[in-house]
Parts: C-alpha cells; sequence; structure tokens
C-alpha cells in the first residue's frame, strides 16, 4: 500500500508539473536563442536570457496550468531531494564546463597532446553535458522524454562533430538541432495539454470563496 | 476488525488518498484526480470536514474565488490506522 500511495505521488507529481510542456518550450526556447547569440559570437549572453526568462515563465504558466488542472501543492520532502539532487547534478556540470574552458580555451603553447586532442573534441564534450544535465532532469523528475532528449542532443553533437569537424566554434547547429527539437516537442505538449485540459471553475454555490 | 467506514467508501477514499500524497490542493486538482462530479466531491468533502478530516481554507485569488483543501493532523491519523486495519484484514 506504501508503493501505491508512492504511485499516486509520483502521478500527482507528473500531473503537476510535466504535462504542459511549458518547460520544454522554455528550454529549447533558450537553446535555440543562444544558438542564435553564438553566430553573432555573443554566446556569453544565453545565461542571462535564461536567467530573465525563467522567473517569467514560472509566472506564465502559474496562469496558464493553475485554471485547467487545478492548485496543488505538492509534498515539500519529495521535492527537496529532487532539488537537491538536480543542484548537486547542475554545480557538478557547471565545474566541469569551467575547467574544460579553462583547459581549452587557452593558447596552444605549453597545451599537451591530450589537451589538443581533447580541444578537438570540445563540441562534444560539451553536448555529453549537456545530455547528462537533461538525463538527470529526466531520472530526478522521471520524464522519460528528457532521456529522448539526451539521446538527440548527443547525436547532433555526434553527427556535427562527425561531418564539421571543429572545436567550441562548431556547437552552433548542434545547439540549435538540439532547442529545435526540445522546443517542438514542448510546442506539441503544450498543444496537446489546452486541447485535453479546458479552463473550469468549480460551482461557486459548492465551492464559494471568501468564508 | 475495526474499519472506519468513512473513509471505506470509494469516493472518500479516493479523495483522501490524493490528499494523503500532496500538501493541498483545491476542488478543481480534486476532481482531476479522483474523476467526481463537482456535487459529489462537494458533498463527499463536506461529510470529511464535518468529521474533522479535512481542513478547508477559502479565499480569493484576484476576484475569483478559491478553496483549498489539506488533510488534518486527525485525518492523516485517521488513514494511517484505516491503512493498518486494512492490511491486517487481506493478509
Amino acid at each position: 500500500m506504501q508503493n501505491k500511495l508512492q504511485q499516486h505521488e509520483e502521478i500527482a507529481f507528473k500531473n503537476a508539473a510535466l504535462q504542459d510542456g511549458i518547460p520544454d518550450i522554455l528550454c529549447g526556447a533558450c537553446l535555440v536563442f543562444w544558438s542564435i547569440l553564438m553566430i553573432f559570437d555573443s554566446a556569453g549572453f544565453g545565461g542571462l536570457a535564461f536567467a530573465i526568462c525563467f522567473p517569467a515563465t514560472l509566472a506564465i504558466r502559474k496562469k496558464i496550468v493553475e485554471p485547467r488542472i487545478g492548485r496543488v501543492q505538492l509534498k515539500k520532502s519529495s521535492l527537496k531531494l529532487n532539488h537537491l539532487l538536480l543542484a548537486g547534478a547542475l554545480t557538478f556540470t557547471a565545474v566541469v564546463g569551467v575547467v574544460m574552458f579553462l583547459q581549452f580555451d587557452g593558447g596552444d603553447d605549453g597545451s599537451s597532446f591530450e589537451i589538443g586532442q581533447l580541444r578537438n573534441y570540445g563540441g562534444l564534450l560539451f553536448g555529453l553535458m549537456l545530455a547528462f544535465i537533461s538525463t538527470v532532469v529526466g531520472l530526478v523528475w522521471q520524464a522519460k522524454r528528457a532521456h529522448i532528449y539526451a539521446v538527440v542532443i548527443v547525436a547532433s553533437f555526434v553527427a556535427v562533430q562527425m561531418f564539421q569537424p571543429a572545436d567550441w566554434g562548431g556547437m552552433t547547429l548542434p545547439v540549435m538541432i538540439s532547442g529545435c527539437v526540445v522546443l517542438v516537442s514542448g510546442l506539441v505538449l503544450f498543444i496537446r495539454f489546452i486541447k485535453r485540459f479546458p479552463v473550469v471553475s468549480p460551482p461557486e454555490h459548492l465551492f464559494g470563496g471568501g468564508k | 476488525m475495526n474499519i472506519d467506514r468513512l473513509i471505506h467508501s470509494p469516493a472518500r477514499l479516493s479523495i483522501m488518498t490524493q490528499l494523503m500524497v500532496v500538501e493541498s490542493a483545491d476542488a478543481t486538482w480534486l476532481k482531476g484526480q479522483t474523476d467526481l462530479s463537482w456535487g459529489n466531491l462537494a458533498t463527499h468533502i463536506q461529510k470529511l470536514e464535518e468529521v474533522g478530516y479535512v481542513t478547508v481554507k477559502k479565499d480569493f485569488v484576484g476576484k475569483k474565488p478559491r478553496t483549498v483543501f489539506r488533510l488534518s493532523k486527525s485525518g492523516i491519523e485517521a488513514f494511517e490506522i484505516y491503512k493498518k486495519n486494512i492490511l491486517e484484514i487481506l493478509q
């Protein structure tokens, strides 16, 4: 019975957080926007766009989702563990990213042979980092589609690496492809969500407010 | 074996189970999860509220009324006892 309750909790979480596709749209749009910034050599602003869009999207999401599926506050204990796992994975990836950047961005002088070899695969390593984040999100939130995104990300980076070997400069195309896939998937989910859950309001004579 | 008949009803068991796995939820959420009609949901929630298993908080979000439900301490205890008793019967 405890397992059944846990299943109910997981279903509640999935219904509340995963079925609307808005987080996918946000992540996909940010990746596409970031790839466009890369074209204009302003990739550094990508993080800023995400930082601005994330809270705005959460507010919009609340306005769209709550009138359709209702308001639910999930158990703090389960959310805390999820947030810890996700924060750990993101911190780990950020540290690896900074180390990679410092190693690869240096000049050729003094670089070891291994670093020189790795530099050729910089884009691919970055793709693996993105795929790792996606996989962790998939595992933590039990979202199967995040695993598919991880496969798509790795596949797009591998394809670009195979046909157009380059170091950091070769990230634009795979980031754009990955972003488009995530964005389109999010849009499909969102349209399905809107169609499946029309806006409902409880009858006031039964559930009136302002007691 | 003493089974709490108030919880044992399928509709109320469904409502209690949903409220057991979340902190709080509103009527729209409960309706979506339990597949009850508005009338049924209101009736069963009222019964659970009368015995003190569910607490009801009514407020306004902007101009819209909102009713939020959560299990009270006695509701959680009653659900745990019900769970223990039903498992003992079935085992």
